[in-house]
């Protein structure tokens, strides 16, 4: 049985990429994750300069299948991070460098740090609320034509390919995912987290520190699964010109991830998972992942890529 | 997956059951809950204090930070608290019956090896430390007592009827032994032939306690402190040398320290940076 397969050109040992934000803020976490079986790790999120996150609390267990987060985007900045991406590269496999800015002079400039870091792809994370403060109350992955300048200016900027992570939060993500397509994206990732607030009854406030955030956990699967599909179906259909698909949202069994490469993903992306299983949430997915494989009869991911795609066509 | 592990990364709303004043600066605070007062020594809890005054929003007020537990019997636990800074010291408002945010037991604990055993506690180091003493009754237990100024000591009575000894020190030398609590280790390891050394304290002085134990081979174990955000294992951000402080930790072995170059040199802000320890 043979697992492997690639993203923009760059092979990959198994499909299951440590999702941005998990982790990713030590290049020695990253190589921990990828001893533990990753396929390729992305690094928390990095702009132009050292940012402190917001007040605790940041991460709320809900329930098993509902994690809230409010980071603030914390993190060193790109000049510090470089050595990070350097640590994270000596394990071997791919190193996905998240990426953030307020305009898109801090995007490239921030690509373009990683890219010389080390990073053998870049994603671009648009669904950050700080960027573009000008546009208050939206973000920038929320406003087709702001992304598709930010995309276009990064690969300007860079050589390595350049995912794009989606929103959820979107009227079309079919419509947003044209407009990084067309800025010239090499990929799509989707879906970030999903807009969510939690109420404490008895202190009667909201609970994370931030007061709102984003919700992850098997709770958004199906609804990630539903816009990875709209995207993947316009891309068959020929609507959208297709570039790889890296799901995400809610994964954390074989199964799960077969789902997605059954829509048509070209990999997939785990995050909240590591919350409930450690750093064993990936071989423990990789294991059922070849049961799922095995008892179906299949060789290579390729023998039922996009196979359930076929439904929504 | 176990409802008991999905218990502990939720945050449970307890209101305060009592309020012990340990000196002019600790309190100790104690809560009711049959899960968190399973707690291990030198195991922690998330503690959330929910700035409680709408409408006015201010961002950089609640928070929640690790605290050790200090006592845990039954139902009943406590956390004891050095005001220090912003969280501690709107938690030094709170009054009986209001509500405070505990997660956990969080984390990794001590682990006892041996029948002498040396506790080194340095300021409010000892609240976890005393936690221990109580689980050890059975040892032999010495315990050194390390504080800035007499003042600043607390636990000092609880400790003397606990511990086969207990060896004071101050940083001026008013109360007990002048000097650090470090300074006093390699003596009071070879008097009473000590098997095994739990410290938590300033990492500085932990260091020092490492070096000293190193150089006379006896095991020991260290309760470290990171800046935290999720306190559950996810976000990475309080990494020592890949350690994660919050679940691999907070207690580590002197082995697993010695691959951790960052021990007693680097922490890392709330950016993620890292930056010397002072």
């Amino acid at each position: 049985m043979d697992i492997s397969t690639s993203l923009c050109g760059i092979p990959l040992r198994n499909p299951l990429i440590l999702a941005s934000g998990i982790l990713g803020n030590k290049g020695a976490l990253l190589r921990r994750v990828a001893e533990s079986g990753a396929g390729a790790v992305a690094t928390k999120s990095v702009g132009p300069e050292p940012r402190e996150g917001y007040n605790n609390p940041t991460v709320l267990y809900v329930s098993e299948d509902i994690v809230l987060n409010a980071m603030g985007l914390p993190n060193p900045g790109c000049e510090q991070f470089a050595g990070e991406i350097e640590t994270a590269k000596t394990s071997g496999i791919p190193v996905i460098a998240s990426v953030f800015g307020r305009s898109q002079e801090e995007f490239s400039l921030v690509a373009m740090a990683m890219e010389e870091a080390g990073a053998d792809i870049v994603e671009l994370n648009v669904s950050c609320p700080h960027s573009l403060p000008r546009l208050k109350g939206l973000h920038l992955g929320q406003i087709p034509v702001e992304t598709k300048g930010v995309v276009k200016r990064v690969k300007q900027a860079t050589t390595v390919p350049v995912l794009v992570k989606l929103s959820p939060n979107v009227t079309s993500i079919v419509e947003v995912a044209r407009a990084c397509i067309e800025g010239g994206a090499d990929g799509l990732s989707l879906i970030n987290t999903v807009q969510a607030l939690e109420i404490d009854p008895l202190t009667e406030r909201p609970m994370l520190g931030n007061m709102v955030g984003g919700q992850s956990g098997p709770s958004i699967r199906c609804i990630a699964q539903r816009k990875v599909a709209d995207v993947l179906t316009a891309m068959r259909r020929g609507e959208l010109e297709a570039v790889p698909v890296v799901g995400a949202g809610g994964i954390e069994s074989g199964e799960d991830v077969a789902r997605y490469i059954l829509l048509g993903c070209q990999c997939v992306q785990i995050g909240s998972a590591v919350l409930k299983y450690g750093l064993d949430a990936f071989s423990k997915c990789l294991k059922e992942l070849e049961g799922y494989m095995k008892e179906k009869g299949y060789e290579t991911l390729e023998d039922f890529r996009g196979k359930s795609l076929e439904w929504l066509v | 997956m176990d409802s008991d592990v999905c218990a502990r990364r939720k945050i449970k709303i307890l209101p305060i059951h009592d309020i012990v004043t340990e000196n002019e600066i600790v309190r100790s605070f104690y809560f009711k809950d049959n899960l968190a007062a399973q707690v291990e020594p030198g195991q922690f809890v998330m503690v959330w204090v929910p700035h409680t005054v709408p409408p006015r929003v201010d961002f950089s007020l609640p928070d929640q930070v690790p605290m050790s537990v200090s006592r845990a019997s039954d139902r009943l636990f406590s956390i004891t608290v050095k005001r220090c800074g912003e969280t501690t010291t709107e938690l030094f408002k709170y009054e009986k019956g209001d509500y405070v945010g505990i997660t956990g037991p969080l984390g990794k604990g001590f682990s006892v090896n041996g029948r002498h055993l040396l506790c080194v506690a340095g300021g409010i180091g000892a609240a976890a430390l005393f936690f221990l003493v109580q689980r050890e009754r059975e040892k032999d237990v010495h315990f050194i007592l390390g504080a800035r100024t007499k003042k600043e000591l607390f636990f000092e009575r609880e400790l003397r009827n606990l511990c086969t000894s207990l060896c004071i020190t101050t940083d001026d030398g008013l109360c007990g032994t002048r000097g650090f609590a470090s300074d006093v280790v390699a003596d009071v390891c070879e008097t009473h032939e000590i098997d095994q050394v739990m410290c938590c304290g300033p990492e500085i002085m932990m260091y020092k306690v490492f070096s000293v134990c190193k150089r006379l081979g006896i095991p020991s174990q260290f309760s470290l402190e990171r800046y935290m955000y999720c306190g559950l294992g996810i976000c990475g951000h309080c990494s020592l040398n890949g350690f994660l402080v919050c679940k691999d930790g907070p207690v580590f072995d002197a082995q697993e320290l010695e691959k951790a170059a960052d021990f007693g040199m680097k922490k890392v802000d709330k950016t993620g940076g890292k930056v010397p320890i002072q």
